[in-house]
């Protein structure tokens, strides 16, 4: 589906337009000046560093430099077990961790030819495009105060807090959930969770409308963002951007429609695609995809039945996940079974790998999985998507102002914890 | 998909040293001289033209270190896993940047963390880890906490 | 009827004080007006490294909002705070930037570490990370929590404005700096910048010509 409307898009009359050509044609024979942006800067998202070679205030070549927040998560995630791992995978994708364990947990499902039950996966969606609402808005908060629009930065939080408050409800934690569980989740949802999820996401729309309101036809927002780093459809393609990057210029391509996990080939919704790939598109792409996620949930939640149960009931399937708590604490037979599962947990087959990608909010959150015929991976790589698409910046940076590199860097969507990793 | 690893067996005969199914995907283990030569062919003829991942895996006990690629296609969404298994001792394999120019980074990460080295890339050097650091983290000697990790990590100031 | 009319059984040194205060005239310390000063105008370096960073914008942001006790004038610029928030893994490659940027903070100045990664590390416990970053610089305030919440972290900045009345200002005096592991021998004494303050008297740059790391934490 396409993004633009003609509401939403203001023709340029060119005032006030900053003509890039004629600042590059007035030739004063300056000095090409080095510049270092970061690790520590407000508007590079943590503490990813560029080394901008600038002449005056055009970009003449931008070097991402990464790993200021390598934490080695790769090597840690293969020294414990697959269920261990979990926690670490909420500290990747810090924005959105319920759904980067939901993926790991499908990653280890598919290893070990695992199939969760229905309820699960329609949990597991709502989950997921919970996650990707939660983080685009946060996106919106973030990118608008690099901009200047301050004061979207606080309409946008106060919605990103209800999700919060959903996700205590669900998980018991308000940010670091660690929710996913090997075989399943953690824990049901409460009597009521799920009118409250559907009420909360219904009023999302307004409050992003609000947001879009005071931005996408806002003169400031649109001089900056229009027409800045833009790439085209074959740079992202061969640069491997993902996700609403890559939508933005105009691929349409999306894991949830390629590759149907969880059951998402079961939803009806459009993949939002840009045209031009600027930020103005991404931003526009981004938009719109909260909206399809709100669609998303609401078909899910209709196909939610609370009486059905969260894990299969077999025998061969209980090896696999944990026993519900409060059963582990009163009866023996559960406190052995949690025993063995803690201790030992899935096996994974020897030598056997696999690969299993979701669509993130940020793109395509991959896992490489190589079983060790124990209950450890042997190698377990995550394909992050943010790490992949900062690749792009010097292309799309090359040639603009300074000021610019803001709103690009911005406009990706990078979190360093999972570019680091 | 089959046909595809047909036509690489055909024109690549020395090539392709094994081709495994698991969980419904492909995996072509090809031999690492002709590995390039496979993913040109992939990318060009092929339509493979998305490189989704570059991994690595190392089997201490086989003395290899594995170097896997996943070319996909957007078009028509096929997707295969291409491995190519190296010698520990001496881990180089020819780069595939100019192939796709996400492998880049992709590749420099495999180098930083993995210590595979691949020929003819453009920049070659650690990006995850500082420039000074020493050993292969992800490799299976390398201590999760100790004394040897991170070694010779000086300041800056006292770098001569 | 005017306040005249009120009449309250005062001894004679509170009707003299409530005098010089209708006459506009506030008696008290100097000291304890400055410590009044600074306790309620801190200005915040929000250093967010990584989860523990959206923690600390929720704080700021909307609901709740820090904006309530004097403490919302953010800035990104060390040279213009006095309260560094360290909030997330300090890796070891960051470190440098992290000990540099708290000695461009001119004096007084506080550290909250926020967070389980900065207080000891963490979770993670790998080659990269440094175990707690009061090996790095020296820390006022701890928060647990991975990440805390940031009631918590509000609850961190009070306790900081409790530790400025504490403190009480004096001309010309330097103030005690928090807790500091870094003189263990086993981690090495932190390296002291020549542009920056001095910070500890170990190390001291004039007294040995040249900043020095003590040699063990970073490389044996």
């Amino acid at each position: 589906m396409t993004i633009h409307d003609d509401q939403q898009l203001l023709p340029k009359d060119g005032a006030g337009d900053v003509n890039r050509a004629d600042v590059e044609r007035l030739d004063l024979n300056t000095e090409l000046v080095t510049v270092n942006m970061g690790p520590q800067h407000p508007a590079t998202h943590g503490v990813l560093r560029l080394v901008l070679t600038l002449d005056g205030e055009v970009v003449v070549s931008a070097q991402p430099q990464v790993g200021y927040l390598h934490r080695g998560i790769e090597k840690i995630a293969e020294t414990l077990t697959l269920h261990q791992a979990i926690p670490y995978t909420d500290r990747m994708d810090y924005l959105s961790p319920i759904s980067n364990n939901i993926g790991l947990a499908g990653a280890v499902e598919k290893l070990i030819q695992f199939q969760v039950t229905e309820k699960c996966r329609v949990m597991r969606v709502v989950c997921c495009e919970m996650a990707r609402i939660s983080s685009h808005i946060l996106w919106l908060a973030t990118t608008a105060l690099d901009i200047g629009a301050a004061t979207v930065y606080f309409y946008a939080f106060t919605e990103r807090e209800k999700y919060y408050d959903l996700f205590e409800k669900m998980t018991g934690a308000r940010f670091t959930v660690s929710y996913g569980r090997i075989g399943g989740l953690a824990r049901d949802w409460e009597p009521g969770l799920a009118e409250e999820i559907l009420r909360v996401v219904r009023e999302t729309p307004k409050a992003i409308k609000e947001c879009e309101n005071l931005l996408s036809r806002n003169r400031i927002w649109i001089e900056r963002n229009q027409d800045v780093g833009p790439i085209s459809a074959d740079d992202a393609i061969d640069l491997g951007l993902s996700g609403p990057n890559l939508r933005a210029s105009g691929v349409e391509w999306d894991i949830r429609k390629a590759y149907p996990y969880f059951g998402y080939d079961h939803y009806d919704f459009e993949i939002p695609v840009g045209e031009h790939g600027d930020c103005y598109d991404r931003y526009l792409v981004r938009m719109e995809e909260i909206r399809q996620s709100v669609k998303i949930i609401e078909q899910a939640l209709k196909e939610y039945d609370p009486s059905l149960p969260l894990f299969p009931q077999d025998e061969q399937s209980r090896k696999i996940f944990l026993p519900p708590k409060e059963r582990v604490l009163t009866k023996m037979e559960e406190l052995i079974h949690q025993f063995i599962v803690a201790t030992e947990g899935p096996k994974t087959p020897l030598g056997k790998e696999i690969y299993f990608a979701i669509e993130a909010p940020k793109g395509e959150l991959g896992f490489y999985l190589v079983g060790s015929g124990t209950n450890v991976a042997h190698r377990c790589h995550f394909r992050s998507p943010s790490f992949v698409s900062l690749q792009g910046l010097p292309i799309m940076v090359k040639g603009q102002m300074i000021a610019d590199v803001i709103a690009t860097v911005a406009s990706l969507d990078p979190v360093l914890g999972e570019v680091d990793r | 998909m089959s046909e595809v690893i047909q036509e690489i067996a055909r024109k690549f005969p020395a090539a392709v040293k094994e081709v495994a199914e698991y969980a419904g995907e492909t995996t072509l283990v090809v031999e690492p001289g002709q590995a390039k030569a496979v993913l040109r062919f992939l990318k060009e003829s092929a339509g493979f033209n998305y490189l989704a991942d570059i991994s690595s895996a190392h089997w201490p006990d086989e003395g290899r270190i594995d170097v896997v690629y996943l070319p996909r296609s957007l078009k028509t969404g096929e997707q295969l896993r291409v491995r190519a298994p190296l010698p520990v001792e001496n881990p180089v394999i020819e780069t595939v940047s100019d192939i796709w120019r996400t492998a880049d980074w992709l590749e420099r990460e495999v180098y930083d963390l993995m210590g595979v080295r691949f020929g003819g890339h453009p920049n070659l050097s650690r990006i995850l880890l500082p420039e000074d650091f020493e050993g292969y983290p992800l490799r299976k000697e390398y201590p999760m906490e100790g004394d040897d990790e991170w070694r010779n990590y000086l300041p800056p100031e006292e770098k001569p | 009827m005017g306040s005249d009319a009120v009449s309250l059984d005062l001894d004679k040194k509170t009707r003299e004080d409530l005098d010089l205060i209708k006459s506009g005239v506030v008696m008290g310390t100097v000291s304890k007006f400055i410590d009044m000063a600074r306790k309620n105008s801190l200005w915040p370096m929000p250093f967010g490294l990584s989860c523990c960073a959206i923690e600390m914008m929720a704080m700021v942001a909307s609901r709740y909002d820090l904006a309530r006790f004097g403490a919302e004038a953010m800035r990104f610029t060390p040279r213009q705070c006095d309260l560094m928030i360290v909030a997330g893994t300090l890796t070891k490659k960051m470190a440098y930037a992290a000990k540099r940027i708290y000695d461009q903070m001119p004096e007084p100045k506080w550290v909250i570490a926020m967070g389980v990664c900065t207080t000891t590390g963490g979770m993670f416990n790998a080659y990269s990370v440094v175990q707690g970053i009061d090996h790095i610089i020296p820390v006022d305030v701890y928060v647990p929590g991975c990440p805390p919440r940031p009631e918590a972290l509000i609850y961190a900045v009070m306790k900081v404005q409790d530790l400025v009345m504490k403190e009480r200002w004096e001309p010309g005096k330097r103030r005690l700096h928090g807790h500091y592991r870094g003189r263990d021998p086993k981690y090495g004494a932190l390296p002291v910048l020549e542009s920056g303050p001095k910070v500890l008297d170990e190390g001291n740059p004039e007294e040995s010509g040249k900043p020095t790391w003590r040699k063990g934490y970073f490389g044996g």
